[in-house]
């Protein structure tokens, strides 16, 4: 009964919590029919290509395949299809909606694993203390932008729980449900897919080394069966993906200007940067329930196998982060090429959440060391399942996010986004051509310009270029060659080049994007292209 | 000797607990949204020192004058900038006219009031594709200095 009243605390504390945090995000995409970022962009073009019925092609490079996680652009293709509102649109408002699903699901996850007290708690450090002024995309928080990396933590926590259910067991369905979760948060990202699909094999490795130092073959064999039957999930779950990363490219990256990118507070060269966001009294907190973890302490609520997982998950976050730093310094530095996978900071990401967790925990063993102190009393039951404790701990800490409010509700995330989407919508130009280009050209249409005006507007368009910017591009694809290609034919218009009639049909360049300014240093555009699209004052369009 | 559990509670508990959510929450939306006029904003601001934050050639000084003149002054180089000003109340944003500097002070809430932040990255907003957003919070000193960059004598 008691344990129940705690539960009616923590939710009403979680809500209380999740509209607070609701209240800024929706401010900030208020009035804004586009967003700035590039990922936006990238997205809105994966949205199109699937909305004209071209899915599993890349919009960018014409005649190749879809590269990036579907799962988000599916959703934001079929909010488009019901509403009818335009995929830019749809992208920036339906953000702080959609991604309420981490909070409530980041919530549920800490439930299971630690109680629902320590959830409230861990949930709180999540939504209120962890993030501090950094960017939302770099740390696992709630954020009002809706891209890939704040979407797909969603799948992780849910995921995790199914991998601690299937190892509470050697019944098959649960590894299939555990299998499948991890293909699903593999749609929506890698890096959630990643470290679950780590966590499942590492459990599965120490189960059966457990069974084979005790003899038990029937319990190999009933695991092996599980594991081969999670991992057949996997693989049948991200066919939407896998049949054109593996089918078509055999996963052979020739890109790797994608992963190599680093969140740049996480770079030697930003250190100071890093310690400014980092050296908190959150990260003190944090560090405090991890050790207290390690050392096994303050675990009364815990289900059975959450100090495993949350070690497990710090662990495996911690290693792929320090391999993935190593991948980019020695690229950068050595020119050494090791298998790269995603960019650092998605790593840092994860570790982050597990931060969140780790203050939870301490922040209810410091309160039930100082509630003993002054009330002088001990008692069987855990102080997490006793009400009034859970009462008086909630409101602190409800006092404690309500003073600390005004900086959550105008950190840089929601504030400096907002002012950044405000200024993109400020005499652009590109505007028009993005909200254009797409009925004005088919979608075999390819497109030559800058690398610039890639990015922004033709990205969103769904129309292709010869090259696009390197980090946002088809990782298997040579860039590089695509770049100096997209250069020559440029050069191509200034001043007569041997090369410029064979690279416009190998790449089937039907269309030239530029500014007025640039065509006036173009004298042979009107030859190769003699034909005028369209025109506004930050743009023409040639046609062939 | 271990005591039973004593620490339940009765629904009037819940409900006063539900009151009391209510009201931290409407506090919470009162102390961060608020009308910032441009009169506040006015007034003579100047960098702390940070041993973190990459700031080397930011501007030290800023001074919001009420005619509408904005300087951005650094010891070494002298003034960066002057020029008009005018605020966005909405956005809570210092505009100017000139790309570098547009919107590169804004306000942000904290528990303590209003605080006028710069944006430590020198590459205008929109042309700022990493959203190198990180910021320092200014000391407001007092009111415009007349004459700045003459700093009057102590």
């Amino acid at each position: 009964m008691e344990g129940r009243q705690v539960q009616w605390l923590a939710i009403m504390f979680f809500l209380f919590m999740l509209v607070l945090a609701f209240i800024p995000a929706i401010r900030s995409v208020s009035g804004l029919p586009w967003g700035s970022v590039i990922d936006f962009h990238r997205d809105e073009s994966f949205v199109r290509a699937l909305l004209e019925g071209h899915y599993g092609e890349d919009p960018t490079y014409l005649g190749d395949h879809l590269w990036y996680p579907p799962l988000l652009t599916w959703i934001e293709s079929a909010l488009v299809a019901i509403t009818g509102l335009p995929p830019s649109t749809i992208i920036v408002q339906m953000g702080p909606y959609a991604n309420l699903l981490a909070p409530i699901t980041f919530f549920l996850m800490a439930w299971y694993f630690l109680g629902a007290g320590h959830a409230a708690l861990s949930t709180a450090a999540y939504l209120f203390f962890s993030v501090g002024q950094e960017p939302g995309y770099a740390i696992a928080t709630y954020s009002p932008r809706l891209i890939p990396v704040s979407f797909g933590q969603v799948f992780f926590y849910l995921e995790i729980i199914l991998v601690d259910r299937a190892f509470r067991s050697t019944r098959l369905m649960p590894s299939l449900w555990a299998g499948a979760g991890a293909g699903i948060a593999f749609l929506a990202h890698p890096a959630p897919a990643l470290i679950a699909v780590l966590i499942f094999a590492g459990y599965t490795a120490v189960d059966v080394i457990r069974a084979f130092r005790q003899g038990d073959k029937a319990h190999i064999r009933r695991r092996i069966s599980a594991s081969f039957l999670a991992g057949a999930a996997f693989l049948v779950t991200t066919l939407p993906i896998t049949w054109y990363i593996i089918g078509h490219y055999g996963m052979h990256t020739i890109n790797r200007a994608g992963f190599l990118f680093t969140y740049y507070a996480l770079t030697l060269h930003d250190l100071g940067l890093f310690l400014n966001y980092n050296l908190t009294f959150f990260s003190i907190i944090a560090l405090l329930g991890a050790w207290l973890v390690w050392r096994r302490q303050g675990q009364d609520t815990m289900a059975p196998g959450s100090r495993r997982m949350l070690l497990s998950w710090l662990l495996i976050s911690l290693v792929l982060f320090a391999y993935s730093y190593t991948v980019s310094v020695l690229d950068k530095h050595a020119g050494l090429s090791l298998p790269g996978t995603v960019p650092t900071f998605h790593f840092f990401f994860y570790m982050k959440a597990t931060m969140a967790l780790f203050a939870g925990i301490a922040g209810w063993e410091l309160f039930a060391w100082a509630w003993r102190l002054v009330t002088r009393t001990s008692s069987c039951t855990p102080l997490a399942l006793q009400p009034k404790p859970a009462l008086v701990l909630f409101s602190i800490t409800a006092l404690a996010c309500t003073l600390n409010y005004p900086s959550y509700a105008t950190r840089r995330d929601v504030r400096l986004s907002h002012n950044r989407d405000r200024a993109f919508l400020e005499n652009n130009p590109g505007i028009e051509v993005a909200e254009t280009l797409g009925t004005l050209l088919p979608w075999g249409a390819v497109v030559l310009c800058e690398i610039k005006h890639s990015g922004w507007p033709v990205l969103p368009t769904a129309r292709h270029v010869v090259a696009t910017e390197s980090t946002f591009g088809n990782p298997y694809v040579d860039q590089r060659q695509r770049e100096t290609d997209n250069a020559l034919l440029l050069q191509g218009m200034s001043a007569p080049r041997g090369d410029t009639r064979g690279l416009l049909e190998q790449y089937g360049v039907t269309n030239l994007l530029v500014s007025p300014e640039e065509l006036e240093q173009m004298p042979l555009a009107h030859g190769w292209f003699p034909q005028q699209v369209f025109r506004n004052d930050g743009f023409v369009l040639l046609g062939r | 000797m271990l005591q039973p559990p004593r620490n339940g509670i009765s629904f009037r508990h819940l409900a006063g607990f539900a009151a009391f959510l209510a009201l931290l929450m409407a506090i919470a939306v009162k102390i961060t949204w608020y009308p910032i006029p441009r009169s506040s904003v006015v007034g003579t601001y100047v960098r702390p020192s940070s041993v973190l934050l990459p700031m080397s050639g930011l501007p030290d000084t800023v001074v919001l004058y009420d005619d509408g003149t904005l300087i951005f002054s650094e010891a070494t180089s002298g003034v960066l900038f002057k020029g008009p000003w005018h605020w966005d109340e909405q956005e809570r944003v210092v505009r100017t006219e000139v790309h570098r500097w547009d919107r590169q002070l804004s306000m942000r809430s904290t528990l303590f009031g209003p605080r006028l932040a710069m944006r430590i990255c020198t590459t205008p907003v929109n042309e700022d594709l990493e959203e190198r957003d990180d910021e320092v919070d200014l000391r407001r000193i007092g009111p415009p200095i007349p004459g700045f960059p003459h700093m009057p004598s102590p």
